[in-house]
């Protein structure tokens, strides 16, 4: 497959920021940077015509004690998504917000990680709960939060007869 | 585009109704419909890969009471109709073809309690362990 | 208590003072019956709205983590669950990101048959559209009318998947679950008439829908991209942005259809699109049908279920477009049989949320309803 174009923008990106970026197949390239990088990269490719957001993704690697972020980024013009991953500590997890980018497209999509991951979006002014109703607990999407306990505690006061484990 | 309007209205009055009088007549349904599970004793091999496959863990593999034991010696799917999402899996991994779906969709009930399929030939007490 | 009541509003008029103080909150739902499982807080001023809050969280359960205890076969079958009005579309994100992990390359007349269904699917959603829209602005009729020839498409489902409304994961990794049935494709060719039917009814002339809908909840096209439309909405702001034309998946790169575009960016201007979109799925189910090969219908490994097929490590981001917009899944694998990680992009997220409170702002609240159907809505997809 012809990836000319792919591979023109992952020399510009080189050329103008010092970043290397991957060419994945036709249409997709994978960029991966330090947390720091993150704004300066995403102004450029903003102003390169990667102009839509399509989604922001958080992965939670519990044995490595990381944070992996991804942020999906379709140009119009030129046809092409970029992936830009990032991966901040599970301890300390905070992150420049992109919403002075991408606008209100990318804070709803951090006020939905905040409330589910529990990542920090330093700069985004709007991190009120979203979709969960007195949640008490740690952030859901966590995989070291122990759902079973949680609703078992909190939202069954008997033990319901149907609902058992009987195998994994 | 006004006297289409009209026509189209006219055209309607005589037309058949969409819908069908339904207890006297019904719309035909198809062959490979996903229905009530259909179970067959005399095929079913025990091997519990219906109840591994379901996404709602509606199967369960359950011992027979004493009573059966002579016929029913091993384990065999009860089946949950409640939790059940029609899905089919089941059928389709089954090897034998033990259990397949029937195109019986009459099952709403007032009881929840009848909702649990036994594969044993009468409805007995079973205490799921 | 904001709202002061100082002198009888009902009476005569020099009663009424200026003193009233019009400012209120007015929840939209979530029990309103045109809304949907979702609320909208506004803060009106008279009849204007000065602000928008979206209150969603009604229909959370949390797919994406559900996601991650199920082997790819029953996420197929729980995928159906992410939109109501069109499971077809959603089976198919799925299933193809779980193809693209495995490397999996599905059999010509799979391609072919995921098409067909995807976009049988489409056309039965711009019908429901279609229908809301019209009960939205006080046009009874259209909606029962949408909805009876909808089923038309129903019955196609039933007789293909086995399923009325959720085809429990009928495009699965690999293929699609069974061949179409004997003389399938007739049956299809027959409905495509009856869809056409509606699609002429849909054209007609309609005083209520217009005087409803023109210059209502109007989207500029610079909005449309800073919020993060997609699908229709932004095809009626002027962006011709389709992910069928533009990153072509399974067959549409050999099939030929146009991608409506209009440029006002008002309600009715959407329900216009709607109705092309609705007429180019009824060529594109012509073509395909006419394209269809023979053959297998499911690559041989994955024909019949297995329980421990693991899933390479790696990492894929799928991009679709169902009726509704751009819908993606973001799926990482560890190497175990089940997802390590599914992220689930739906297109309502955003229209649902920033766009609905954006185009809220400033409207009358008679209009409410216009707008928020006009947006081609589905609460299921946007909580999750």
């Amino acid at each position: 497959m012809e990836v000319v174009v792919e591979e023109r923008i992952v020399k510009d990106i080189k050329a103008n920021l010092n970043i290397a970026g991957e060419v994945k197949r036709s249409r997709r390239i994978l960029i991966t940077l330090e947390k720091e990088d993150l704004l300066k990269v995403s102004e450029w490719i903003k102003g390169r015509g990667f102009e839509h957001l399509s989604a922001i993704s958080v992965v939670d690697w519990l044995e490595a004690g990381i944070y992996e972020i991804t942020y999906h980024v379709w140009s119009q013009e030129d046809k092409i998504l970029i992936t830009l991953k990032t991966s901040i500590n599970r301890q300390k997890a905070v992150i420049d917000s992109v919403i002075s980018v991408w606008d209100r497209s990318a804070g709803i999509h951090e006020r939905e990680l905040h409330e589910l991951f529990g990542v920090n979006f330093e700069g985004n002014p709007d991190l009120v709960p979203l979709f969960l109703e007195d949640w008490e607990g740690p952030p859901p999407f966590r995989k070291d939060f122990n759902w079973r306990e949680y609703t078992g505690e909190k939202y069954y006061d008997q033990e319901n007869e149907r609902e058992h484990v009987y195998y994994e | 585009m006004k006297t289409l309007v009209v026509f189209k209205l006219l055209k309607n009055m005589v037309s058949k109704p969409m819908t069908v009088k339904f207890p006297s007549e019904s719309i035909p349904i198809p062959e490979k419909y996903r229905g009530e599970q259909v179970w067959d004793s005399a095929k079913c091999t025990s091997c519990g890969l219906c109840s591994k496959i379901c996404p709602n863990r509606a199967i369960e593999m359950v011992e027979a009471p004493p009573e059966y034991k002579e016929n029913y010696a091993k384990r065999y799917p009860m089946i949950d109709l409640g939790k059940c999402c029609f899905c089919g899996l089941c059928q389709d991994i089954c090897p034998t073809g033990s259990l397949t779906m029937s195109k019986n969709f009459f099952l709403s009930t007032f009881d929840p309690s009848t909702t649990i399929n036994i594969p044993f030939p009468k409805r007995v007490e079973l205490k799921a362990e | 208590m904001t709202r002061k009541m100082r002198g009888n509003m009902f009476t005569t008029s020099e009663s009424i003072e200026p003193a009233i103080d019009t400012n209120y909150d007015l929840y939209f739902g979530p029990a309103h019956p045109g809304s949907g499982n979702f609320g909208v807080k506004l803060k009106v001023d008279g009849e204007v709205i000065t602000s928008a809050r979206a209150d969603p969280g009604y229909l959370h359960r949390g797919f994406e983590k559900l996601m991650e205890y199920r082997i790819p076969l029953q996420n197929a079958v729980l995928s159906d669950r992410l939109c109501v009005l069109e499971p077809l579309n959603w089976n198919l994100v799925h299933a193809e990101a779980v193809d693209e992990l495995m490397g999996v390359e599905p059999p010509e007349r799979a391609k072919y048959i995921r098409v067909i269904m995807a976009e049988l699917s489409r056309i039965q959603s711009h019908m429901i559209w279609y229908g809301v829209f019209c009960i939205g602005t006080g046009f009874e009729s259209g909606f029962k009318i949408a909805f009876g020839y909808r089923d038309y498409i129903l019955d196609i489902f039933e007789l293909i998947t086995g399923g009325r409304v959720y085809p429990a994961g009928y495009i699965c990794p690999g293929g699609v679950r069974r061949d179409l049935p004997e003389g399938a494709e007739e049956r299809i060719l027959e409905t495509l008439k009856k869809a056409e039917e509606m699609i002429r009814f849909e054209e007609m002339e309609n005083p209520t829908l217009l005087s409803r809908s023109k210059g209502v909840g109007v989207l500029k096209s610079e909005d449309a991209i800073r919020l993060g439309a997609t699908g229709p909405v932004i095809r009626a702001s002027g962006i011709a942005m389709d992910v069928r034309r533009d990153d072509p998946y399974e067959v549409y790169d050999k099939l030929d259809f146009e991608v409506p575009v209009r440029t006002e960016g008002d309600a009715y201007a959407r329900y216009l699109i709607g109705i092309e979109e609705m007429k180019q799925s009824v060529k594109i189910v012509r073509q395909a049908i006419d394209k269809l090969p023979a053959g297998e219908v499911i690559v041989p490994e994955l024909r019949k279920p297995k329980l421990n097929t693991k899933i390479p490590e790696g990492e894929v981001y799928v991009r679709n477009e169902i009726a509704r917009g751009e819908a993606a899944i973001h799926m990482v694998s560890n190497g175990s049989k089940y997802p390590y990680r599914v992220k689930v992009r739906g297109p309502d997220f955003l229209h649902m949320i920033p766009l609905l409170e954006h185009l809220l702002e400033g409207a009358q609240i008679a209009d409410v309803p216009a707008i928020y159907w006009s947006l081609n809505i589905c609460p299921a997809d946007m909580d999750r």
